[in-house]
Order: structure tokens, then sequence, then C-alpha cells
């Protein structure tokens, strides 16, 4: 049910009216104001939608314009003015001041007072539904408003969101894109030193960086500790080892004194504040720290920190790699230096002959993927004998003796094999030059050989002389006691010139078997050499002609006649070995004229074999060359030939052609007897 | 002139007292060094020729045992060893020649033996 609405009556000299308005107390309810004091108590405790202001000629002035501004005060609220009696001007000015909705004579009767308060309450009724409507559409508006103004404040947000985050993802981006490049530089990195570079580079957007100092400490094998200090003076980066400093667990020390204090000695300068990042390395070998020295503020410090953080790792790995590969070089180079102070040639070569590697006294300008008998031993083709050559695959280890130039050098080759096949991909060959050591054992065989000869030949020679003294003997005088009987003499003379003969035989081979002692400088025939020699060749000499074209008179020359007999006995032996069976023997001796100043002697000694190639002439006189087969010939024969005829200021040459037989020719300075000596 | 040949080998001392003995002169022998000491001992003879090795006791063994029992006798070595003594090492054995076998010519052997003892 709809309560009663109320009613403010505003006045109290008409009498008629009030008993009207309460007459209609089952109407509404009626309340009355007589003062300005009242009015505003009645207003202040209760909202009334009727006011009906009483105009008399006795109102109070003031009162009216208190009414006229509580119409301000309540713009719902209908106004009405009671008159007393209708008088026109009244009504004109009440209007004009006060604007009722309605005026009405105080005499009014009560249905019409009744109609009159219901319209205006229908009125009021009306003005208020249609201003709550108006409420509701202004607070729906206002809602509309609010959130209107919310959805541009969301948008403006996400907005700002978006833009926020994009310039974080920019960051981020170009942060990440600086610490890939940082990774790809670090990653080439080579020696420590070039880590401080990068880093001394990365860092440069802190400008409050005034020296980075990068130390490495290394625990030696005695347990000892040596430090590295890597810096950058301006020039370049520097290095220098100090004692070691201590080292303590922290990853990150900031602005500690001893670390100002340890810098300070070592740079000889004050370090104020000192940032040290420890850079975790695998191992108990290494440590490494880096030193900052700076000028930060606590946020610029927080922002290096991070930007540190986002490094460590690499750089830690980067320098672990880096040592390592350091020390790498440094064990890869010790083993270089290790080869290369090694006097003997050592080369790694493929089964190809191509030279891997090899020390420095294998060659001395390198020519790496050459072949190892053209670095070594200046050849076309692989060395005779050369450990390659044999039969493949090979697992062990061999040796072999090769030859280069004048020099002998014994091979061993050793296979290097890697994987499961255990296939060996390359040879270590490591030569030793037994040249020398070849040459005394070749000259001690000679030596001994002759000694041997020597011992035999005395015991022979002893063993023989006596009977043939006696034999020798009796022939003279049986020759001497068969005077008158022709025949028996004849006979007996040829005994006795054979026992002659085979003394001298004797003789001989006690001369040449004679132990060799301090060269001579004696004079002697030539001629008679060559016959005393030819007197033991007799049996290698039976298959061939033998044409002896000696000059008449004796070809004197001075030196030792022993050693011209080796000489004379190793070329015919020579020729008689090489002819194979068939063909002649030519050895003559003549004298000639040598320059302006004298003459020479002459001897030739020329043989039918087969003749020696063209390719092996200018090497025939080296020591240990051979065409003989293994165990026939020493290749010392005609080298030791060489230096007996140069010790005499001779000299020897061979002419030789394939087919055409081969003739060696000496030539020694012809010495003239003295009248007081005597040659041969 | 009275001839002492002390050799191992018959046939040298054959040949030398065959030698000695178309010049007149007369010779013993003795095979060794031993039978040669007690000769030489027994009858001292005007020379003697003396092999160097033999193999019971050497020419200068004999030598050196025979000492001032030689008299006069004079002394050829002789050996097959050719070029054995120079004749400062003869004299110091107590030798007056030393001569190497074979010998060049045996009746030269002779009459160098000859001179010596004439001498």
């Amino acid at each position: 049910m709809q309560s009663k609405p109320y009613l403010l009556y505003i006045g109290g000299s008409s009498s008629y009216l009030v008993p009207q308005i309460e007459k209609l107390s089952q109407l509404l309810i009626a309340d009355q104001a007589r003062t300005i004091e009242e009015v505003r108590e009645a207003t202040e405790n209760q909202f009334y939608p009727l006011i009906v202001y009483e105009a008399s000629p006795s109102e109070d002035p003031h009162l009216r314009s208190y009414v006229q501004e509580l119409r301000k005060d309540f713009p719902l609220t209908l106004f009405l003015v009671s008159l007393q009696k209708h008088d026109h001007e009244a009504v004109k000015q009440i209007v004009h001041e006060l604007r009722p909705w309605r005026v009405i004579l105080d005499n009014i009767s009560v249905t019409d007072l009744k109609s009159c308060l219901s319209a205006a309450f229908g009125h009021y009724q009306q003005a208020l539904s249609r201003r709550s409507v108006l409420e509701r559409v202004k607070l729906q508006n206002k809602r509309l408003e609010e959130m209107t103004h919310n959805l541009e404040g969301l948008i403006r947000d996400r907005t700002e969101d978006l833009s926020r985050s994009k310039i974080e993802i920019e960051k981020n981006i170009s942060m990440m894109s600086r610490l890939i490049r940082f990774v790809q530089d670090i990653n080439g990195l080579m020696s420590p030193e070039e880590l401080l570079l990068i880093l001394r580079n990365e860092a440069r957007i802190f400008h409050k960086v005034t020296e980075i100092i990068l130390a490495i400490s290394r625990r030696g094998e005695n347990g000892l500790s040596t430090t590295r200090l890597i810096y950058d003076r301006g020039q370049g980066i520097h290095s220098r080892k100090v004692k070691a400093f201590g080292e303590d667990s922290e990853r990150l020390v900031i602005d500690s004194k001893e670390n100002s204090i340890f810098l300070a000695n070592e740079f000889g300068r004050p370090f104020s504040k000192v940032m040290a990042v420890s850079l975790g390395l695998v191992g108990e070998k290494n440590s490494a720290k880096l030193f900052f020295e700076h000028a930060f503020d606590s946020k610029e410090g927080e922002d290096f920190i991070e930007f540190m953080g986002q490094r460590v790792q690499t750089l830690s790995l980067a320098l672990e790699r880096s040592l390592l590969e350091e020390e790498y070089r440094e064990e890869s180079l010790l083993w270089e230096h290790t080869f290369d102070g090694i006097e003997d040639p050592i080369a790694i070569v493929t089964r190809d002959w191509e030279v891997l590697r090899a020390n420095r006294h294998f060659f001395s300008e390198l020519g790496k993927g050459q072949s190892c008998f053209k670095l070594f031993a200046y050849r076309d083709q692989p060395c005779l004998n050369c450990p390659l050559s044999l039969e493949a695959p090979r697992r062990e280890s061999t040796q072999s003796v090769i030859q280069r130039g004048e020099s002998l050098f014994e091979a061993y080759s050793d296979p290097i094999s890697s994987g499961a096949s255990g296939e060996p991909f390359a040879f270590v060959h490591h030569y030793v030059d037994v040249s020398h050591e070849q040459r005394l054992q070749s000259q001690m065989i000679q030596n001994e050989k002759m000694v041997a000869i020597g011992h035999l030949a005395g015991h022979i020679a002893h063993e023989l002389n006596n009977p043939l003294t006696g034999i020798r003997s009796l022939a003279q005088l049986l020759v001497q006691e068969t005077e008158g009987q022709a025949r028996l003499r004849a006979d007996l003379e040829e005994v006795e010139r054979a026992a002659a003969r085979s003394q001298k035989i004797i003789n001989n081979l006690l001369t040449f078997a004679r132990k060799k002692g301090v060269n001579s400088r004696e004079l002697f025939d030539v001629n008679e050499v060559i016959r005393d020699t030819l007197t033991f060749l007799k049996t290698a000499m039976t298959p061939y002609l033998c044409h002896l074209d000696l000059s008449e008179s004796p070809l004197c020359i001075q030196g030792d006649s022993q050693l011209l007999q080796q000489v004379v006995f190793n070329l015919v032996n020579n020729a008689c070995q090489a002819m194979e069976g068939k063909g002649e023997i030519h050895i003559r001796s003549h004298k000639m004229q040598r320059g302006e100043k004298g003459y020479s002697v002459e001897i030739e000694i020329e043989d039918q074999g087969p003749g020696i190639p063209a390719e092996f002439l200018p090497n025939i006189f080296e020591p240990f060359f051979t065409t003989k087969g293994k165990g026939q010939g020493t290749g010392l024969g005609l080298s030791l030939s060489r230096d007996i005829i140069r010790a005499m200021e001779g000299e020897i040459e061979v002419e030789s052609e394939l087919g055409g037989g081969t003739k060696f020719c000496i030539r020694l300075p012809l010495r003239e007897a003295h009248e007081n000596t005597h040659c041969g | 002139m009275k001839i002492l040949i002390v050799d191992d080998e018959g046939i040298v001392r054959r040949s030398l007292r065959r030698a000695a003995e178309t010049r007149g002169h007369r010779a013993t022998e003795a095979d060794g060094g031993l039978q040669g000491l007690e000769l030489w001992r027994s009858e001292p003879p005007d020379l003697v020729f003396l092999d160097v090795l033999m193999p019971d006791l050497s020419g200068p063994e004999v030598l050196k045992q025979i000492g001032e029992g030689r008299g006069k006798s004079k002394v050829i070595l002789m050996s097959a060893y050719a070029g054995e003594y120079d004749s400062k090492a003869v004299q110091s054995l107590g030798a007056d020649l030393f001569l190497s076998k074979p010998f060049g010519d045996i009746f030269e052997v002779i009459e160098a033996a000859e001179r010596m003892v004439e001498r």
C-alpha cells in the first residue's frame, strides 16, 4: 500500500485553509510551520512533495525569501500558494517571485482542495517517476561512460603493455644477439690473451670499468702454483708471471681489500674498487680470476654483475679450452723440439713414400707431401733396400741399409697403426749414419784378412822353404857333379830353376801379406810390382788370354809398393770376375809426358767384360758402391784403390761402355832413380 | 875344417854336408838343438850351421846354453823366415852371420863359411 504523502503548510494566519487540509488527513499527512526556524527544522527532518505557502498581507518577507530559496533545494516539490482573496496584482507578483505550481484561494472548498492536492500529488508522482526514469537513464549513461572510460583505459594499458614488452623484447633480442656474438667470438679463441681482448671489447659499454686483469694460476707437478697476469696496456696485451695469489671459493668478490692490495703490489699503483669474478675451471690444476677495476655506483654495479653473470660460463669454458690447447701446444712443441734435437734424421712416411712430418735433420727446407727418397736421398726412385719396398702389408719393425750420396744409413722402419684393424697408416723412419762405422769395419776386416793371410803365408813359407832349400842346394851340387852328362845336367838345371821360381813365389807371398805398417816412401819399379802381382793371379787369369805389354826400361815411382800391388791385384781381379769365363786382358805400362815439367807412369788394365752402365760410372769410386751380389763385394775395392793412388799423388780413371769392356788407367809421377839408390 | 850342421830338416843337413865334403871339409849332423849342443860340447867344431826354429831347442837357445863352452867355433844362423834378424840382432845372439833359407847358391854359402873361419 502506498504511504501517504507529506504536506507542509507554511503560515498560520488563515484559519480557514488549515481545517480544510486537516479534513484530508486520510489522504495525506500535513505538517505546519510558521517561522523560518520551523520550516528549516521541518524540511531537514522530512521530505515534502507538497508545500503550501500562505501568502497574506501580514506575512514575513524573510519567510517568503526563504521559501523562494527552498524551491532551489527541492526541485521536485510542488509549491502551492494560497491567497485570501483574488487580487490580480498580488497573484502576478507571487507568480513572479515564487513560480508556484498553482495559486489557490484559501476559501477553496474541501472537494476542490482535495482534487487540487490530488492533481498536485499526481503531478508530483509523474515528475517523480519522470525524474527516476531520467535518473536511471542518467545512471545508465554514467555507467556507459564509465564502461567506455574503463575500456579506453584497458586499451591504453594494453597498448602500453604491448609497447613496453616490445621494447623489452627488442632489448632482450639485442642482448641475446650480443651474447651470441660474444659466444661466437670467444669460440674462435686461441689464447687467454685473446680472451681478455674480446672481454675488453665486450665490456666497452661499461665506461666505469677502467682496467681488466686476468689472473691464471697453474699448479705445477711439484705442487707449487705459478700465476700469470694478463692485462691490457693500451698498446696491446701483456702477460707476466708473478707469485701465486690466494685462492678463495667465492664466485664473486666485490671490492675486497685483499684484491686491491694484491693488484697494487703487482702493478705498483693504487687500486680503488676491484670486482673479482672467479672463472670455474674443471680439474684442480688451473684456476682463473678476472679483476675489474671500476667506479660503479650500486645500480651500475648490479647491471655489470648481471652482464658478467650471462657471460661467465662461456668465458670459463673458452678459457678452459684455450688453456688445454695451450698445454697441448706446449706439449707438441716439446715433442717437436725433442725430435729436432735428435741428430739422426727422422720422418713419418706413408706407404707411398710421402713425408707427413720430419725433423730438422731429415731435410733443411720443409717440403711436406713430397717423397722421402727425393727429400732425403735426392733420388727420383725409392732407395735400394727401402723398408717400404718390402712386401706389404707389414706390421713389424724392419731395418735395412740405404745409401745417400757417399753416406750409408741404417734405416729403422716402425709401423704406426690406429684403430682396431691394426693396419699401419704410416711408418716412422729413423736413419742412423753408419758410413763411418761401415768404413772402419770394412777396413778392419780388410786388415784382419791381410793379417790372417800374413800368418798363413808365413807358416806356409817356412814349411816350404826348408825342403826347398834342400832341393835347390842339392840340385846345384848335382849340376856340378854331372859334368859331361849333358841330359842329366839339363834336367837338374831345370829342377834348380823350378826351385828358384818357387822360392820367389813364396817370397812374393810373404811380401804381399806383410802386415801393413807405415806407408813407406820407397822408390820402386812399377813393372816389377805388376809382374810380382800377376804371379798370385795366375789361377784367376787361367781362362783368359793375357797380353802383358810393359815398357822395357824400369818405371820408377815413389810410394809403398805393397799398396800399389793391392791396387793392381784389385783391378786385375775385378777384370777377371767381370769377364765371366772368356775374353782377353791387356795390361800395359809406359812412360808419358806430363805437362811441361816431367813424366808420368801410365798403367792400363783393360778387359773385354760387359762394361759398366753409364749411370753407374760417376759412382764407381764411391765407397760401398757395388754391383756385385750381396756378400761378394764390400764396395770398397775401387774406393780404397783411388785413395791409395791419390796418396801417391796420382790419379785413376775409368773408361767403359756397355758391351765394350772396361779400361782402368792409373797415372803416377815418374821419379828418376838416383845413382846411389836402387830402384826395385 | 870341422863343420857341425844343426837342423831338423834332413834334406837341408844333407845338402850342406854334401857341399862341404866336395870342398874337402868334415861335417857332422845333428837333427835337433839338444843333439847339436851335445856334439858341440864333446868335439868343438870350427863352424856351426844352426837353424833357428827347431822342435826341441831353438838355435838362439842352443847359443845361450853353450855359452863360453863354444870355444872358437863360428856360427851361421839360418832361418826359413826371411828378414827375421838384422846383423845387430845376430851379433847379440852370439852368431856371426845370418842366412835366410832357401840359399841362392849353396857354394857361395860354403865359401862364406870358409872366409869366416880363415879370418
